[in-house]
Order: structure tokens, then C-alpha cells, then sequence
């Protein structure tokens, strides 16, 4: 038991180190993309993760961060706000519009949650359309500022090079990463996972079931609206087709892969699979179809997703001996 | 014993499935420190009572008063929190969780910290941990399953799960405990250690009110008996009453059949 | 007027396709409490069907055209019948708890079956020619044959249905799984032969539901997405696992979203939709024809 989490403990430095020292073995601003992708995918994943352990599927995670994304971008153009009060503005207004649906739905068993949430991710993109005034239609907001620039002493950080994003994406993962840890290991996590199981007992024994989960819904919406204003300012603008139904599937995809069993299992996922695409670009075509055959042999035969593949190493060596 | 205060009130308590009464003008009252049991035969509404108590289910009519306050149709978790905690039939537990984790999600009414402070790892958040486990551990023994600590609940023999039921809802602190069925499925071994615990439970200052097949675990057991046939009560009274009761005869007769 | 008339009747096809697709949900949400994301696509395929016997690969062209029409449809939902067994048997069942994995799976299967037409048919959009030529002339309002024969059809199909349910020992059956599947398997109904025959139904009617609108809507790959998303809210409105409710469902959604689209615009129609559907949570959350527990 002492010795497992040693090791987990070694392995998240190396992986962290490893991740610090990026740039400085490669200033690829190729590889210093997929990167900063991975880091914000996995933030999104894993707020997918959070909501999925309380028994709900979420697929409107890409609509959160469009309206993070939206939000601060919007605030930013339009009322010349800077970048560092529109990123947790946006966190705040994902995780305040996450909290407006799910208290009705999160009511009731599954399904009703999940089929809102899919038309939550159609409804958003038609708001964004329609709205051309604020959000700038079909072609959406063109020319967002880049970040301001964060003079700290002598040392000034533009915002001019990837590699200034790729530390930013670095932070918002790690905080995003330590929040959804901490929230996972104290009682409320607990709780969440309980839910599934038995949630009359649950309510029973005096807890309010609502707070928790509709608490791990918002939590999940707002790194995804953190994520929405990095990836809109990094890029200087964002389009109803950045945030479809496809793009939730894609984290949903990431989690599953991954594994939903721990914290690990959306990084992993998103690390993987993200790279996987970048390598599989020839043939974008047919992922879709890939991504359906994905899921479908993932939950079927390892349902415990990628990060279970050692422990089924472990098993099958340990069986023959 | 029966002139100490009434604890739990109900009057009236009537609910309606689609036209059909499943518990009609059912009124009862339990005194603390009291064990009182509801009996009848299948279908005839008593665990339906056990539902409306809780608010698993809402009242048609009729009104449910604990320690003289109102708690009719209060959500399932304010009533827990006013101290009236039940247990289920059929082994509801948190299967693959381990024992003590399901007494920690039992114990939740005596956590004083927020969900945002439980990010943090303040002091008062670990003493809080450590009294929360405090209370589990004690609650472990009480219960008998000291042992079984980390072992996972679907593990667990029987009779030891309905120990583990019980213990989810006395983490709770509760004044009053319900007890849906608490020896079917048992052997005679199992059902004494079960009838043991319940008067321990009463000798906690803790009035008990329950639903039960097992004649002899009633009568053994009871101070006061209640019995329900086709959602209504047609007799109540200290058990030797009951047994010699005319009415309570024909109905599990009729039952029988 | 002429307008509002036009617009009911587009409105009353509108919904009648979608209880095509609703009832079907309705029925597999019942029986296999599955919520199956995949379910437009069958509606897709059988707009596909069509096209294929009628214009890809036109075998029944020495037939007179109804006859020919007809005979697509029927082979159509045949062929998206044993789709959707195969599916439901080889891919549902195997995974059927906990419930969040099955609709994972689902969507798996939905973005398999979209991206599988894509590659089969190409993205552009197909048309059907009808056999039904012509016009309707009322007073004013003109309705065209192929919209009043779309109506007839899915009248007939729900009709059918509802007499297989209904009056049937295997409709017995099917509910008696709905109520408790674990009760009917004592009573010694094959509950594996229940799910097959469920979700076959299921797949055939939304299979004829895109066959008979193929002819007057375009058909792709997509032309699922919409649809099932009212079809969702049909049932929801409706109350989850009621038949008749997911029937009026359907007519409160096609009728809103028509009128909404004509009046005030087609951007509105699925945010009114949609906020109708938020609403009716709020108030009733079992829906409309739902009941406690």
C-alpha cells in the first residue's frame, strides 16, 4: 500500500518535471501546441470525470467552455476588460449557467440530465448564431486580445511566444488538477461516489444529495469555462463550430479511454488520444468512425480504460506464476 | 413507560397509489424510549408507513409530527437531520464501498465543515476527520463489525450486512431509529444477536419503531404493537393483547389462505 | 389564415415523424431501460433505404410506383430492423449496467452509423422522387400528395403499433417486461427474445418514419440530429416510458417548433423547444403522462 503510492508519487514528478522542462528541450511551436491541447483537454475531461463519478453523463462540456470562452471574449472586445479578470469571470459564469441546469435535472436519475445536456450543446451553438451583436454570428469573435502582459519586476511575460501559453495552460491544469483532487479525496467525493449506489440511503442518513452533485456539476463547468477563455484568447477567436456536440464527445471520449476510475485516467486519456489524432491526421475523416468502434470495444472489454492496462499486465503475469 | 412524551405522531396518515388507499387514516404514537413494532400481513401497508415517515413518499392526508414539530412532507434529508433516521428492507448498502466508508457517509449529520473548507486542509478540517472517525469507530463496535473495517460490504455474511444497515443509521445520531425488517433472512443465532443490539439501542436513550415478519422477534421485543391490515390499523396494544386479539386472528387467517 | 393552415398541417406531419422516432425510444427506454442515442440513425437509414431501392439501384422500376414505394419502405425497415437487433444483441446487452456506460455506448454507435453512411453515400444531400404527384386543393390552402401520404403512412404505423401492444400475446409480454423484467422471467417469458423483438419494432417504424419524409426533406448522414433531439423532449415531455405520452409529446414539439419557425423564426424553434422542456421539468418532473416512483 505505502510502497504504491511511493511510487505514484514518483511517477507524477518525473511526468511534472518532465512536463516544466518542455520548452526548454524543444521550442517546436508544433509540439508546444499539442501540448498546451493536452493540458486543456485534460482539464475538460476531467470535469466531465467529476460529474460522471456521481452517476451523470455530461455531454454539454464543450457548451461550457464555449460560454467561457464567449464570455471572455466578449468582455474583453467589447468592454476592453483584461484577460485576468475575464479568465475567472468565465469559470464563474460556466459554473453559474451549470448550476441554472442542473438543479431542475439533477433531480431525477440519469436520463433526463443527459438528454438536457445534449440539448444544451445544440441550443448554445444557436444563441451564439443568432446573437451577432454580442457573440459575432456564424463567424464568431474575430480578434480577441492575447493576454496582458504580467511584468513582474524585471521580467516581463508577453504573451508573444507559445511558450508563455504553454506555461499559463500549465498552470490552469495543475490548479484545475489539485482542485478536483482534493475535492475527490475529502468527504465530498466520497459522497459523490456513493450516490450511484444507494442514494436513498444516502438522503436518509441526512445528506442533501442536490448540494453535492449539482457542487461537482459547477466545479466541472467552471475549469471548462477557465479552459474556454485560455483557448479563445490563445487562439484570438472562437466560432459556434469550436463548441459542438462532437467536441463533447471527443472529451467523453478521453475520459473513457483514459479511465474513469481515477484523476489520472482523463489525462491520460486526453495525452493519448490527442497525440493519437495528430498522428492519425491522414485519415480525419474516418475518425468519427474510429472514435464510435473506440468506445464501444473500450467499455466492452476495458472498461477500466488505459490506465488499467499495468494492473492487467500485473494480473495476467502474477496468474502464470 | 408509556407516560413518558410522545416522541413520534402520526394522525391520519393516508396516501393514495392511482385511486388505490395503500395506508388509510393511520394514526399512531410512540413514546421515547419505547420499541414499537407494526405488524400485518403482506401488502398491507407497512412499509408504505415506514416510507411516509421518511418522505421517501408524500402524504395523500394526514400529518406526521416529530418532538412535537410538524414534518409532514419534508425532504428525506431534513427529516434525518431532525433526528428520525431509518433503515432499508433488502440490503441497501453501498456495496462496494468498505465498511467503514459506509458509516462515514452515515456520520455526514456531524460534519461542521463546508464543502469548500474540505479543499483545504485546515486544522479544523483534520479534527474534524478525526472526530468523524472517532464516532465511526464507536459505531463499529456497537454494531459488532470491528473487524470487517476495510472489508468491502458485499462481502459480508448476511446478517453482518443488516448490523452494517443498522449502524449507517445510528452514525446519524438519530433520537428515533426505524428498522425495516431487521431479522428476515436471518438464522435464530442471527436474530437473537439482532434482538440484542435492538434493546442495546433502546438502552441508548434511542426509541425504536419497527416493521417485522417474525412473531416471536415482535413479541420477544415490543413494548407496544400496531397492526395494519389493508392500510388501516385495526389494533394496537401491549403484545399479549395482540395475540388474543380477535380481529389481528381472522386477519392472518384470511391472510393465510 | 392560408399561412396558419399551411403551417398546422406541416406541423401535424412534423409530429407525426416524430412520434415515429418517440414511440420507438419510448418503447426501448421501457423495456431494455436503455437510452439509445443511436435511434435517429435507424431514421436515417431508412431515408437511405429508400433511396436506394428507388434511385441508386432501382430493381422496382417495372413496378408501378406506389407499388415499388411500397415495397422500399417495407424492405427498408426489414433491413434496419435486424441493424438494430444486431446492435441491441451484440453491442446493448453485453454492457447493460451501469446505465451511464449503455448511453456511452450509444453514442458510440451513433457516431459509428453517421460516420458509416458518410463513407457509404457521401455528404451530399439525396433526393426521392415521389410517386405521389399533385396537389390537394382546400378552399384556399394547398397541400401537396406526398405530405398528405407521409400523414396517411405514419397514422397507419402508429396504428399498427398500437394493436401489436395492445392486442397481442407478444404486447402482452413487452410490457410485462416493462413493468419488471425479472417478475416476467419467472413467469417464463423469454426476456432476451423481448428485448430482440422491442428493439426491432423500434427500429423499423423510425426506419419507415425517414422513408416516408425522405421524399419531401433531403436525405444525409445528419439528418438524424435534429430530430432525435426533439424526440427527446417528446419523451421527457411526455413522462419517460409512457406511449401515449411520448405520442403527445411528439405533437406539442412538431406543433411548437412549426409555428415557432413560420412566426418567429427557425433559429427559436429548438431554444423554445428546449426551454419547454426545461420548463416541464421544473413543474412535473415524471412529464406529462408520468407517475410517482
Amino acid at each position: 500500500m505505502k510502497n504504491n503510492s511511493t511510487t505514484k508519487k514518483v511517477i507524477i514528478a518525473i511526468v511534472g518535471l518532465a512536463a516544466i522542462l518542455l520548452p526548454v528541450f524543444s521550442s517546436d511551436p508544433y509540439i508546444l501546441h499539442i501540448a498546451i491541447a493536452i493540458l486543456i483537454w485534460s482539464m475538460l475531461a476531467l470535469g466531465i470525470r467529476i460529474v460522471l463519478v456521481s452517476g451523470h453523463l455530461n455531454i454539454a462540456q464543450a457548451s461550457f467552455m464555449g460560454f467561457g470562452a464567449y464570455a471572455s471574449g466578449a468582455l474583453a472586445m467589447k468592454l476592453g476588460w483584461s484577460f485576468w479578470i475575464c479568465l475567472p469571470l468565465a469559470g464563474v459564469i460556466a459554473a453559474i449557467l451549470a448550476i441554472i441546469v442542473g438543479l431542475p435535472t439533477l433531480r431525477i436519475k440519469g436520463a433526463y440530465f443527459v438528454i438536457i445536456t445534449l440539448g444544451l450543446s445544440e441550443v448554445s451553438r444557436r444563441i451564439w448564431m443568432m446573437w451577432d451583436s454580442l457573440f459575432g454570428g456564424p463567424q464568431g469573435l474575430l480578434g480577441i486580445p492575447p493576454p496582458d502582459a504580467i511584468k513582474l519586476g524585471g521580467l516581463a511575460i508577453m504573451f508573444n511566444s507559445k511558450v508563455h501559453y504553454f506555461y499559463l495552460a500549465f498552470v490552469l491544469f495543475v490548479i484545475t488538477v489539485f482542485v478536483m483532487w482534493r475535492f475527490e479525496k475529502s468527504r465530498t467525493g466520497l459522497l459523490l461516489k456513493s450516490f450511484p449506489k444507494a442514494d436513498m440511503l444516502a438522503e436518509s442518513s441526512g445528506v442533501y444529495i442536490m448540494k453535492y452533485k449539482v457542487a461537482a456539476f459547477a466545479l466541472g463547468a467552471f475549469f471548462a469555462g477557465l479552459a474556454g477563455s485560455f483557448w479563445a484568447h490563445y487562439f484570438t477567436y472562437c466560432s459556434p463550430w469550436d463548441f459542438t456536440l462532437m467536441a463533447s464527445f471527443y472529451m467523453l471520449m478521453y475520459v473513457v479511454m483514459g479511465g474513469t476510475g481515477s484523476i489520472a485516467g482523463p489525462i491520460v486519456g486526453s495525452a493519448v488520444m490527442l497525440t493519437l489524432d495528430e498522428l492519425l491526421r491522414p485519415f480525419k475523416e474516418y475518425m468519427p468512425m474510429i472514435l464510435g468502434v473506440i468506445l464501444i470495444l473500450v467499455l466492452r472489454f476495458m472498461p477500466g480504460g488505459i490506465i488499467s492496462i499495468p494492473g492487467l499486465i500485473r494480473d495476467a503475469v502474477m496468474r502464470k506464476e | 413507560m408509556n407516560q413518558k412524551n410522545p416522541i413520534l405522531e402520526l394522525s391520519g396518515v393516508t396516501k393514495y397509489f392511482g385511486g388505490l388507499a395503500a395506508v388509510n387514516d393511520v394514526s399512531l404514537s410512540v413514546s421515547e424510549g419505547e420499541i414499537v413494532g407494526i405488524i400485518g400481513p403482506n401488502g398491507a401497508g407497512k412499509t408504505t408507513v415506514f416510507n411516509l415517515v421518511s418522505s421517501v413518499y408524500k402524504l395523500t392526508h394526514g400529518t406526521v409530527k416529530f418532538n412535537n414539530e410538524d414534518i409532514t412532507n419534508l425532504k428525506p434529508h431534513r427529516v434525518a437531520a431532525k433526528g428520525l433516521v431509518r433503515t432499508f428492507q433488502a440490503n441497501v448498502l453501498f456495496k462496494d464501498f468498505t465498511v467503514l466508508e459506509n458509516i462515514l457517509v452515515g456520520c455526514q449529520l456531524q460534519v461542521e465543515t463546508s464543502m469548500f473548507m474540505d479543499l483545504f486542509n485546515f486544522r479544523t478540517v483534520r479534527a474534524q476527520r478525526e472526530k468523524i472517525h472517532a464516532v465511526a469507530d464507536n459505531i463499529m463496535e456497537f454494531v459488532g463489525l470491528k473487524n470487517y473495517r476495510d472489508e468491502l460490504a458485499q462481502n459480508l455474511a448476511h446478517g453482518h450486512q443488516r448490523m452494517l444497515g443498522i449502524g449507517i443509521a445510528m452514525a446519524s445520531h438519530p433520537q428515533l431509529i426505524m428498522l425495516d425488517e431487521p431479522v428476515s433472512g436471518m438464522n435464530n443465532e442471527e436474530k437473537s444477536e439482532m434482538m440484542t443490539l435492538i434493546r442495546k439501542i433502546r438502552d441508548r436513550g434511542i426509541t425504536v419503531l419497527l416493521v417485522e415478519h417474525d412473531m416471536r422477534v415482535v413479541m420477544g421485543l415490543c413494548d407496544r404493537v400496531a397492526v395494519l391490515n389493508f392500510g388501516t390499523k385495526i389494533a394496537e396494544g401491549v403484545p399479549e393483547e395482540i395475540q388474543n386479539n380477535a380481529s389481528v386472528i381472522e386477519a392472518y387467517l384470511g391472510a393465510d389462505d | 389564415m392560408e399561412v396558419f393552415l399551411q403551417t398546422l398541417a406541416n406541423g401535424v406531419m412534423a409530429s407525426l415523424t416524430l412520434a415515429l422516432i418517440a414511440i420507438g425510444l419510448c418503447l426501448i427506454f421501457g423495456i431494455l431501460s436503455i437510452i439509445n442515442f443511436a435511434h435517429g440513425e435507424f431514421y436515417m437509414l431508412g431515408g437511405f433505404g429508400v433511396w436506394w431501392f428507388l434511385e441508386a439501384h432501382p430493381i422496382f422500376a417495372g413496378m408501378p410506383a406506389l407499388v415499388g414505394y411500397i415495397i422500399a419502405i417495407l424492405i427498408s425497415m426489414v433491413v434496419v430492423a435486424v441493424i438494430g437487433m444486431i446492435v441491441e444483441k451484440w453491442i446493448f446487452r453485453p454492457v447493460r449496467e451501469p446505465h451511464e456506460t449503455v448511453m456511452i455506448v450509444s453514442l458510440g454507435v451513433m457516431l459509428f452509423l453517421q460516420a458509416a453512411a458518410l463513407v457509404a453515400f457521401g455528404p451530399v444531400d439525396k433526393s426521392v422522387s415521389s410517386p405521389f404527384a399533385g396537389l390537394v386543393q382546400l378552399g384556399t390552402v394547398s397541400f401537396s400528395n406526398e405530405r398528405l401520404a407521409a400523414i396517411i403512412g405514419c397514422i397507419i404505423f402508429i396504428a399498427i403499433l398500437y394493436v401489436i401492444i395492445d392486442r397481442t400475446r407478444m404486447g402482452k409480454a413487452m410490457r410485462a417486461v416493462a413493468m419488471d423484467s425479472e417478475a416476467a422471467e419467472v413467469q417464463g417469458i423469454k426476456t432476451g427474445m423481448i428485448f430482440s423483438v422491442a428493439m426491432g419494432v423500434s427500429c423499423a417504424i423510425a426506419a419507415a418514419g425517414g422513408a416516408l419524409v425522405g421524399p419531401i426533406y433531403y436525405i444525409n448522414p445528419y439528418m438524424a440530429v435534429e430530430p432525435i433531439m426533439k424526440a427527446f423532449a417528446a419523451v421527457i415531455l411526455g413522462g419517460l416510458g409512457s406511449l401515449p405520452g411520448a405520442v403527445a409529446g411528439a405533437f406539442i414539439i412538431g406543433l411548437t417548433e412549426t409555428f415557432v419557425s413560420t412566426y418567429v423564426g427557425a433559429h427559436f424553434a429548438l431554444i423554445v423547444v428546449f426551454l419547454i422542456m426545461i420548463g416541464v421539468l421544473i413543474v412535473k418532473p415524471t412529464g406529462l403522462f408520468g407517475h410517482e416512483e
